[in-house]
């Protein structure tokens, strides 16, 4: 997948992408799984099951741009992930073959489906004879509604006559033990029998239930209120951090900041694609080169490109193009303030114990010196230093030192500079 | 694996649930059904997990019992059902 001619987009647009596919796919996906219950949306396990079919899609795609699989920003892997998830851990899509035994966690899932959609059949029973228990007690209680109840079962039934002789014992004097309850359930077998499907609307245009308790129960009422509610909340929840975005906050506007953690991710992730990188370099170059007028705002403001980027150097395994990246993008965005703001942390990032990329960052701080502090020569003996594999920690640690010392005196001759 | 041949009574009860679950007195009144009728085609479909059950397997209460096709064997269903169909054809 890796090798299919895909345009390339930025990441978040894939997922974004992925996400709205498997909100449709998702939303099949449940209709069909929970296929014999009209009010499906209205159990919990139901919207359970559609948070993780949409979930499900947008942790896969991760997971296979993590284990390098195909690549997040391709725009064709983001449809495919998308729309054909379960081809994919079936391992019937070619080029997208799943690690290990990763696709085996779909039997799992289909067992949770399976005894999802029978924990929503359960449910579904309970309600109906909550329903009807509760209908059927208010006749009893009510002799009025029981005559009006009779009427209905006798104007609809299939069999008035047999309906009249199956009364008939339960209409003696003195009645039988539990004569009024008897009666109601006969009465209700036989409308039930005779109207299947519209009883509850009969019921309900004679006044005997309320609108309000047909429509929740035999209308699918509470469905409907659920999918509204939950419908409105996350349209609520997108309006809210839209305008919170959109929104300044003391230093900036709010998405600056998600937006430039963004770019850090993808310009230290070792798998980005080529065009990745490229955007988010140039996306960190802008903002190295729009730094604000103020410097102790401009520090900041630099701290917040560069320091994450820096301190990833000291991490020992640090894959050799990311550090390459931060160490050119450190040089190439050189200016008095940006570098002025890292140098230090950069100086520090020489303790590193990967001694490839302490040569990387020994050559970087000689390529600043010359293009900031040319004025400050640094020691003769750190120009002519060469990091090698088996230092001692000693030895780098006194190569430091002198790069600090340096800095110091640099710093000295700089503000000197600015005095006079 | 040879396809159980299912009575013409419980393939009207799987064809009216594969559209959706319900209860015994509704599948009466899709299928045409008696009681009786309707209770065997069930017991034939429960005996083959073909359908799930809620309520009591019994011919004088079928009506309060509520069905539905399970999700995993939809497939099986319909395979049954598209049999019936090019048998028909035929």
């Amino acid at each position: 997948m890796t090798g299919l001619g895909s345009p390339d987009i930025p990441a978040y647009w894939s997922y974004a992408l992925v996400l709205i596919v498997a909100v449709v796919v998702a939303r099949a996906n449940v209709n069909n799984c929970v296929a014999g219950f009209t009010n499906r949306w209205a159990f919990a396990g139901t919207w359970w099951l559609f948070l993780a079919y949409l979930v499900l899609p947008i942790l896969l795609f991760w997971f296979l741009d993590y284990t390098s699989t195909l690549q997040d920003t391709s725009l064709f892997a983001a449809l495919v992930v998308a729309a054909g998830y379960r081809q994919v851990f079936a391992g019937r899509i070619q080029g997208i073959t799943m690690p290990g035994q990763t696709s085996a966690l779909w039997q799992p899932f289909e067992a949770w489906v399976a005894r999802t959609n029978d924990r929503i059949f359960t449910r579904q029973k309970q309600y109906k004879d909550r329903f009807d228990e509760r209908v059927r007690a208010s006749f009893t209680a009510d002799p009025a509604r029981l005559q009006q109840f009779e009427m209905l079962v006798f104007e609809r039934s299939n069999d008035p006559a047999a309906l009249t002789a199956t009364l008939a014992p339960l209409r003696t004097t003195p009645p039988p033990p539990g004569a009024p309850a008897k009666i109601v359930t006969t009465l209700w077998r036989d409308l039930r029998m005779s109207e299947p499907e519209n009883y509850g609307y009969l019921l309900y245009r004679r006044g005997l239930v309320t609108w309000w308790q047909y429509w929740r129960w035999l209308e699918d009422g509470r469905s409907k209120l659920i999918s509204a509610g939950i419908g409105l909340a996350c349209v609520a929840l997108v309006v809210a951090s839209a305008s919170w975005m959109v929104g300044s906050g003391a230093e900036d506007e709010h998405w600056r900041r998600p937006l430039l953690t963004y770019h850090q991710w993808r310009f230290l992730k070792s798998n980005a694609s080529e065009r990745d990188r490229w955007r988010s370099r140039e996306y960190l170059v802008a903002e190295l080169r729009s730094v604000p007028a103020d410097s102790g705002q401009a520090a900041k403001h630099t701290a917040g490109v560069l320091a994450p980027l820096i301190r990833e150097l000291r991490f020992r395994e640090i894959a050799q193009r990311p550090a390459e990246d931060v160490l050119q993008l450190v040089v190439d965005a050189h200016s008095p303030i940006v570098t002025a703001s890292h140098m230090p942390e950069l100086i520090d990032c020489l303790r590193t114990q990967n001694y490839a990329i302490r040569l990387q960052i020994h050559r970087a701080l000689l390529a600043l010196q010359r293009a900031e502090y040319a004025a400050t020569e640094p020691d003769p003996d750190l120009v002519r230093w060469v990091p090698a594999k088996d230092e001692a920690a000693g030895d780098v640690d006194a190569r430091v030192r002198l790069w600090q010392k340096w800095w110091n005196d640099a710093q000295r001759a700089a503000s000197g500079k600015r005095t006079t | 694996m040879q396809a159980p041949t299912l009575s013409d009574e419980a393939l009207k009860v799987l064809r009216a649930l594969r559209e959706r679950a319900l209860d015994g007195y509704s599948l009466m009144s899709k299928t045409g059904l008696d009681r009786t009728k309707l209770y065997e085609g069930i017991r034939e479909l429960v005996g083959l997990d073909l359908v799930n059950l809620k309520g009591d397997l019994n011919p004088e209460l079928i009506g309060e019992a509520y069905l539905v096709v399970p999700p995993s064997v939809f497939g099986y269903a319909d395979m049954l059902l598209g049999q019936l169909r090019f048998k028909r054809a035929q």
